[in-house]
């Protein structure tokens, strides 16, 4: 593989150890998938931080590389953890995941990750067109790819946590043009409504299930900021969906379309989904989830404004967001509305991440059909996905 | 039974030696390796050892964390002494090189059931071979 000079003195132990391990972690997995060399990148994002994933040797490794002196080396973001930390309690997280998570945050603090905690980095930074990034997170590489036109491959946590160490990555999988052909064309039965981010979710999760692994191109269909993000999260859990093409949405489509020479054709019927979404309106759950992907300020604004018409909720609302989304509607006194009418909102976590659901509720109701690949699977907890637009009708107490 | 040489390819680490363990199936180091014990969850359900042994096994499967076990292996001082496997995929990679654990590539299923019949193994970085003893 080809190495600049400063990559060289890297490796070779001129900036520490730790450097020369991390680099030599990306240096061997880049020359086992065929890298010429490796890339600059001006921003990592590592997942799997939650005690409830990665556990004692997660732990260990972490506060065993932190006391070694590792160090970011670029703007590095976080995942969400197990709980939030300061409702932890309210959560009912013991004492003892608490202990535990509160050193895994220590240890990555202390090599000087961003405190993000979230799902959303590209709302922290916004990722430039064809820029290349080494991330985490299945649904946020999604859009960096998808969304913003940016280049990352799906990068587990330790990878990933190396390329913040070092600022690098190899130079293969996504970042090449090559290998960003779209080999899909979805055709979209008439009548599809993309509208709400619980439809898109489910045709990101019905994608998914039928490419598995491609690059998926969708034509016409009208899609926004928040159902791109819906139907990429669920894309990327139900398959290994890491890019779509979006008409009007992703910024290099035209080249996609001149690139693309044979496109499969994957018909998606109206039937296939709406039969994933319950259309009830007197379904009896424990709880309703929203926020995953992480709730941005728009979509917790709309909620608020559904919510702001009922007046005690009948079911909970739980509602996850990053902490920088949650001091701003602390400010704007939303939290405290919210939380007066009966809703919980939650930051630093998700639903999928933290031993919450599992330990509090046996069936849950969602707007993102990610949650509801990953919730009975990892809690064994019932879900079932509702249209986010129709939260009031179901979560407020009827008027009689 | 004859000494028996197997070409290799060698990802990571310099030569390294121990007894066999010669495992038919896929590993997913997160939730079959426990590495403060050192040992994994063989078929069976027996235990079986993995400290200072040439683990020989078809590949890795399931979760980025297995490349935490790995280094944990290492840290609670129950590494293996070399790893060889069929196709080694980036999760195994990160892992080994972290913990600095010698691998390589490039035995076949039926190479794996051969060894499992072997007592000591040689991991020759420099010749690329993998070298079993009786």
């Amino acid at each position: 593989m080809y190495l600049t000079k400063e990559e060289e003195e890297m490796l070779s132990g001129k900036y520490g150890e730790i450097i020369s391990s991390a680099l030599k972690v990306i240096v061997k997995v880049g020359e086992s998938l065929g890298a010429e060399k490796l890339v600059e990148i001006p921003h990592a994002h590592v997942s799997g931080l939650s005690y409830m994933t990665i556990g004692d040797a997660g732990l260990t490794f972490l506060k065993s590389f932190a006391e070694r002196g590792a160090r970011v080396r670029v703007f590095s973001t976080v995942n969400p953890i197990g709980m939030d930390m300061e409702l932890w309690k309210r959560m009912g997280i013991s004492e003892e995941f608490s202990k535990k998570q509160k050193e895994i945050v220590e240890a990555i603090l202390s090599m000087g990750f961003e405190p993000t905690f979230t799902c959303t980095p590209y709302l922290i930074r916004k990722p430039l067109f064809r820029e290349h990034l080494a991330w985490g997170e299945s649904s946020a590489i999604a859009m960096a790819n998808t969304y913003y036109g940016a280049r990352t491959n799906r990068e587990g946590g330790p990878l990933a946590l190396m390329s913040a160490l070092t600022g690098r990555t190899y130079y293969a999988g996504l970042h090449l043009d090559e290998n960003r052909v779209p080999t899909h064309e979805l055709i979209l039965e008439e009548g599809i409504q993309l509208n709400d981010p619980a439809f898109a979710g489910a045709l990101g999760y019905v994608v998914g299930e039928k490419i598995r692994n491609g690059i998926p191109l969708i034509k016409g269909a009208k899609m926004s900021f928040e159902t791109v993000k819906s139907y990429t999260a669920a894309a990327a859990a139900s398959g290994d969906i890491a890019l779509s093409y979006i008409e009007g949405i992703t910024p290099d489509y035209d080249w996609a379309i001149g690139e693309a020479e044979h496109l499969e054709k994957v018909p998606i019927e109206k039937r296939e989904i709406e039969k994933m979404i319950s259309l009830k309106g007197d379904i009896e759950v424990d709880a309703i989830f929203v926020g995953c992907p992480h709730a941005d300020m728009d979509e917790v604004l709309e909620l608020y404004s559904i919510l702001s018409k009922c007046g005690k909720l009948r079911i909970p609302i739980w509602i996850s967001t990053s902490r920088s989304t949650y001091e701003k509607l602390k400010e704007l006194g939303v939290i405290e509305r919210l939380e007066s009418i009966g809703a919980v909102v939650i930051r630093d976590t998700c639903p999928v991440v933290s031993p919450l659901i599992a330990s509090k509720f046996k069936s849950v109701a969602v707007t993102s059909a990610k949650g509801f690949f990953y919730i009975p699977k990892m809690h064994g907890t019932r879900a079932v996905i509702i249209p986010f637009r129709r939260i009031g009708e179901i979560a407020c107490k009827r008027r009689r | 039974m004859q000494e028996k040489e197997i070409k290799v390819k060698i990802i990571h680490g310099k030569s390294a030696e121990g007894d066999i363990l010669a495992y038919p199936n896929p590993i997913s180091f997160l939730g079959e390796v426990d590495p403060k014990r050192g040992v994994i969850l063989g078929i069976g359900r027996e235990e079986l050892s993995l400290r200072g042994k040439v683990l020989i096994f078809p590949n890795t499967r399931g979760s980025t964390v297995g490349s935490y076990v790995l280094y944990a292996l290492r840290y609670y001082g129950n590494a293996p002494s070399a790893i060889v496997v069929s196709k080694a995929e980036p999760i195994l990679i990160v892992g080994a090189v972290l913990a600095d654990i010698p691998l390589a590539e490039g035995v076949d299923s039926k190479s794996i059931e051969e060894a499992s019949k072997f007592k000591k193994a040689v991991l020759d970085a420099e010749r690329s071979v993998l070298r079993l003893f009786p």
